[in-house]
């Protein structure tokens, strides 16, 4: 996001600054897109992604979001396996 | 900073049905049980596993499929079983963490209360640069956010 930041970049420009793999990059990208935090359009056979201008916001409650989620899995979690001794 | 000192902590109760000393070992040594890797971690895979390493000092380890392991964070207080802090960076580098604080509390009918607080945007050390950065446009605010999230985006 630092680089789509900068400008808008295709998924092999991003791949090729990160330490993961492009199906990897992909991937977040799209976790990304359902959060309505970036875009992209096809260019020939790229698919060029660039920052949502309004996703503020919605960055903000998808943190939120994270924490929220892992807790009430945590809770979940607590509640069905309270009865286990401990491992 | 401004910037950063707006940004509220993050903060989540729920009772659960039992004891602190076992609420903290749910917490600290099943979190791969737990925490939803498909979706939150570096390797985006349910074949992930995160342990933590329950010491003051201790990592807060994610190991991906293929055998690669990142730190996600540090501990930073260890007090079975009504305390654990650590330090929250997934995907970033340490001096760029934010900080999470869980604490347990004995409840009714032999029940815990668990509250998560996670905070410590404004201890980000890149101030000025971060302040520069953040006049020029997104690229600070999405960086300490996306550090915050402990949701790796890159």
């Amino acid at each position: 996001m630092e680089r789509l930041a900068t400008a808008p970049a295709s998924v092999g420009e991003l791949a090729e600054l990160l330490p993961i793999s492009r199906p990897a990059v992909s991937q977040h990208l799209r976790v990304l897109q359902q959060q309505g935090l970036v875009s992209h359009r096809s260019a020939g056979t790229r698919n060029i992604y660039r920052l949502e201008a309004d996703g503020l916001a919605t960055l903000r409650h998808w943190i939120d979001d994270i924490w929220s989620t892992a807790f009430d899995h945590y809770v979940e979690y607590a509640t069905t396996h309270s009865e286990e001794t401990s491992s | 900073m401004t910037a950063t000192s707006s940004i509220a902590p993050l903060v989540k109760t729920a009772t659960v049905p039992c004891p602190p000393e076992r609420a903290f070992d749910l917490f600290t040594q099943q979190i791969s049980a737990w925490w939803p890797l498909a979706t939150h971690s570096v390797g985006l895979s349910p074949d992930c596993r995160v342990e933590m390493d329950g010491r003051v000092g201790g990592h807060i380890t994610e190991t991906l499929p293929d055998g690669a392991t990142t730190s996600w964070g540090t501990l930073t207080a260890w007090e079975p079983p009504s305390r654990v802090a650590f330090t929250w960076h997934p995907g970033r580098d340490p001096d760029e963490a934010t900080e999470v604080q869980v604490v347990f509390k004995p409840a009714a009918d032999s029940g815990t209360v668990v509250t998560l607080v996670h905070g410590g945007w404004s201890a980000r050390p890149d101030g000025a640069a971060a302040r520069r950065n953040y006049e020029a446009g997104w690229d600070p605010v999405l960086t300490r956010l996306r550090s915050a999230a402990g949701v790796p985006t890159r």
